[in-house]
């Protein structure tokens, strides 16, 4: 049985781990914010535990990929499932929290943020259905990672995703004077790194590092801007 | 290049990447002390300068760049001059947060910085004698002679001093409640063993990771402060009750602020600057403010309210300002809830 | 014979039976005087007392700083009004620590318990100032220790609003109500830190030019220097403004202060007096 740990693999257990190791304590330090009840907290706290499968899940496929212990091909194949529909559901929970958060059109006209969110959840269904099909991606007998040919319909959805997170956080912006928002390369530079740069260069994973930055930062730069007075409210 | 020199390209560009992002929020946060936010600022590029030394090394060793003995002596001590910096930065930021004084560090900086400077002249020195690091060109290596250890342990002092000084300190002052060096503690000492116990140079991703906790942190503490006045907000409010009820909080007087149709903002700075130390100020309601301190006496009380009524008849701003006291065989949580239902 | 309320305006008129020291407190918040008159006005006897924790919820008790009368019906009807006055500010219990012993035995006969004591005063001279002072041998002290002269009113205010809510007033119940320059302000010292007091040690010189300690404390980082430097720089603008029969009275009110006392002043003991107490209402 083959377990022996190439570079690849003690990158990406470093760099994965240290993505779910700043997510543990980012979630045991957010507890105050939860307390608030606010929508985007209880959203957040999702985000982070999606992101901590994401790290998970890609820890388990570069262990198990092109390895021939017992059940190798079966975790690659699942891992990688797992950590597609993790990554894109976190994607399209960015998109929802900038809108919860920023307001704006898709705010205004939920139905109008309903049918962007469409495709996102049919790439989910393919993903289900591509452990059958190996139409985004599939592992071949030899236990290695393809790309198929819809791989590249999942990268244009989380873009539009992004794209659209970014319009809402522009337009609020310019609509609020005293917003002081993170500046949006912070928010998108991480996450377009993480799925880029793996995919020109290879080797190494920095999708969840990517993602767990991104997520951070948003809510940890939208946290600190002026919010609106809560002095009415009744504390949770 | 080499598996080594791979992973350290990687992990310490995460790192890198990490302290832009979070120096770049940080600089766009509003905080009450410039100053801490300038240290704060300081140990991230520390740690982003770290990051790419920890790379120009790894190139270094791996013969990706090419350079003399000096050179590669230079490149070496660079990193150990940075490493004793953020020590010693990072101490004087857990010294100046606990106690927002300059002139305190000012009165101290011997004593702070003699153990930095040793080591520091340690390493200039070593450049020409190799005493403490000795570069072998042809195979790329760094060995550490026994004088080293010195290093370590004075910047090893440095961390530890901060954990202490802080856990002590948190025992007589409340204000540092939201205030833990622990988030930034478990990171370091985790990768900093990763570092000894392989050969990667993960050092630098636990500082990144460890400031990234410390500045959520001080996002937590934003959490409790009402954004426009920069009083303490309801959520604080509750958090207190909790403390109060179970007897960790001693509620001994109340002031109440009434400032019917004041601006918030203005009225706030002026307040906050009558206010003494030990106390907490909580904005109740649109226009109602609350301090409450743990002294049951009339004199402190009458002194305060004096001094903002003054402060606030100057700047044309209208104030009535109510005392409460808790009685002798009342609870403070009891105590609260009478001065809350009045305001 | 009559009773009468004493005050700051009518306190000379009682001199014979209120030292100068204790007639310059009448003005204070907390001190009351009872006098008793005889039909032709003149003073027949006086007694002051210090209300404490009045002004909290705590329970308040009085202490009694003089008691003197010309005859035995002055006597009585000054404790009588003292006891009708102390009724009506609810105080729980009354003590008196005083050098006379035909005082004590008189508000012994009223109720009083008796015993005999070191003082908890203890007056210090100028020998034991001098040698304080030359304790550090640098001529010069840090700047940021200077007297009271030096700061300003909100800079005091501030210090003492904070002094307060952490509950240190020293010797003066009444230290939120008292001014700045009611001290010595050549030679109270204070500690300042980032443009802000963070110590104090006050002074009060009475009538007869004895000089009192009534607050010293400190709070900011570096407190212990504060408070040691303050001490230095007091003794040295007490050598250098004040003539060498000057005395220093300390009261040694909590452990603190006893323990700094026997160590800076150790052949100091508080001359020998009588207290005791009584249960009130």
């Amino acid at each position: 049985m083959d377990f022996s740990l190439t570079t690849e693999n003690i990158a990406t257990l470093l760099i994965d781990g240290s993505t779910i190791f700043l997510l543990l304590g980012v979630l045991t330090q957010t507890s105050i914010m939860r307390k608030r009840g606010r929508k985007e907290d209880k959203l957040f706290f999702g985000l982070i535990l999606l992101t901590m499968v994401v790290a998970v899940a890609d820890i388990v496929t570069y262990l198990a990929d092109e390895k021939h212990f017992p059940g190798a091909r079966i975790l690659n194949l699942g891992g990688v499932t797992v950590f597609y529909m993790a990554l894109i559901l976190g994607v399209m929970g960015l998109f929802h929290y900038c809108v919860i958060r920023f307001g704006g059109i898709f705010d205004e006209q939920p139905r109008l943020e309903r049918l962007l969110l469409l495709p996102g959840a049919v790439i989910e269904l393919l993903l289900l259905i591509n452990l059958f099909t190996g139409l985004i991606f599939y592992v071949d007998e030899s236990n290695v990672y393809h790309y198929g040919i819809l791989f590249i319909s999942m990268f244009i959805i989380m873009g539009v995703y992004l794209l659209s997170g970014l319009i809402v956080m522009g337009r609020y912006r310019s609509k609020n004077d005293n917003a002081v928002l993170i500046p949006v390369w912070i928010f998108l530079l991480p996450i377009m790194a993480g799925l880029v740069v793996p995919f020109v260069i290879g080797g190494i994973s920095l999708t969840s590092i990517g993602l767990a930055m991104s997520v951070v930062f948003i809510h940890a730069g939208s946290a600190s801007e002026i919010v609106n007075y809560e002095t009415e409210e009744k504390s949770a | 290049m080499t598996d080594i020199g791979y992973v350290t390209l990687y992990v310490n560009a995460i790192a890198i990447m990490l302290s832009i992002g979070i120096m770049a929020m940080v600089w766009k946060l509003k905080m009450k002390d410039a100053l801490e936010k300038k240290i704060f600022i300081g140990l991230l590029i520390l740690v982003i300068l770290m990051g790419a030394f920890y790379i120009l090394c790894a190139l270094r060793d791996d013969k990706m760049i090419s350079c003399s003995h000096l050179g590669a002596m230079l490149l070496e001590t660079g990193l150990e001059l940075l490493i004793n910096a953020y020590a010693f930065q990072w101490f004087i930021y857990v010294e100046y947060r606990l106690y927002h004084s300059v002139d305190h560090i000012r009165r101290n900086v011997l004593l702070f910085s003699g153990p930095f400077l040793v080591i520091t002249i340690m390493d200039l020195v070593n450049i020409f004698t190799e005493f403490l690091l000795q570069y072998d060109d042809e195979l790329g290596i760094i060995t550490e002679t026994p004088v080293y250890v010195l290093t370590d342990v004075i910047r090893l002092g440095y961390f530890i001093c901060t954990l202490f000084i802080l856990e002590l300190r948190k025992r007589h002052d409340d204000s540092l409640k939201f205030f833990s060096v622990r988030p930034f503690f478990i990171p370091v000492m985790i990768y900093v063993l990763l570092y000894y116990f392989t050969p990667y140079a993960t050092v630098d991703l636990g500082l990144a990771i460890g400031l990234t906790l410390i500045y959520v942190e001080l996002i937590n503490e934003k959490c409790y402060q009402d954004s426009e006045s920069g009083f303490f907000n309801r959520l604080y409010l509750d958090y207190l009750r909790g403390r109060i009820t179970e007897g960790k909080y001693d509620l001994e007087s109340a002031l109440v602020y009434e400032l019917p149709g004041a601006d918030m903002a203005t009225s706030a700075k002026l307040i906050l600057k009558q206010l003494p130390k030990d106390c907490d100020t909580i904005r109740y309601g649109k226009d109602i403010v609350v301090t409450l301190t743990k002294v049951n006496n009339r004199g402190p009380l009458s002194m305060l309210s004096e001094d903002v009524q003054q402060s606030l008849d100057e700047a044309g701003i209208p104030v009535e300002v109510r005392i409460d006291l808790k009685k002798k065989k009342e609870s403070g949580a009891e105590f609260l809830e009478r001065v809350l239902a009045k305001g | 014979m009559r009773s009468i309320e004493i005050d700051e305006d009518n306190a000379e008129d009682f001199s014979d039976y209120i030292d100068e020291d204790m007639i310059d407190n009448m003005d204070r918040t907390f001190f009351r005087g009872i006098g008793v008159t005889d039909d032709d006005d003149t003073p027949l006897g006086a007694l002051v007392f210090e209300l404490k924790n009045s002004e909290s919820e705590e329970d308040t008790t009085s202490r009694i700083h003089s008691f003197k009368a010309e005859n035995d019906g002055a006597k009585k009807l000054i404790l009588s009004e003292y006891e009708k006055l102390i009724s009506e500010e609810d105080v729980v219990e009354s003590f008196y620590e005083l050098a006379d012993e035909e005082t004590a035995k008189l508000l012994k006969a009223g109720g009083f318990s008796f015993e005999t004591s070191e003082s908890a005063d203890i007056v210090v001279g100028m020998p034991d100032i001098r040698r304080v002072a030359e304790s550090v041998k640098s001529s010069r002290l840090p700047s940021f220790i200077g007297d009271l002269s030096g700061i300003s009113i909100l800079q005091y205010r501030s210090c003492i609003k904070n002094c307060l809510f952490k509950g240190h007033h020293g010797l003066l119940e009444d230290l939120a109500y008292l001014p700045k320059n009611w001290f010595e302000q050549n030679v109270s010292a204070c500690s300042l830190s980032d443009e802000a007091v963070d110590g104090v040690l006050l002074l009060k010189k009475a009538p007869s030019g004895m000089l009192s300690v009534l607050l010293y404390t400190a709070f900011g980082p570096d407190f212990q220097k504060s408070l040691a430097l303050m001490m230095i720089y007091t003794a040295r603008k007490i050598v250098e403004l004040y003539p060498d029969d000057t005395k220093v009275l300390i009261r040694r009110h909590n452990d603190m202060v006893r323990k700094l006392t026997d160590k800076v002043f150790a052949n100091s003991r508080g001359e020998n007096v009588y207290k005791g107490k009584r249960k009130e209402g």
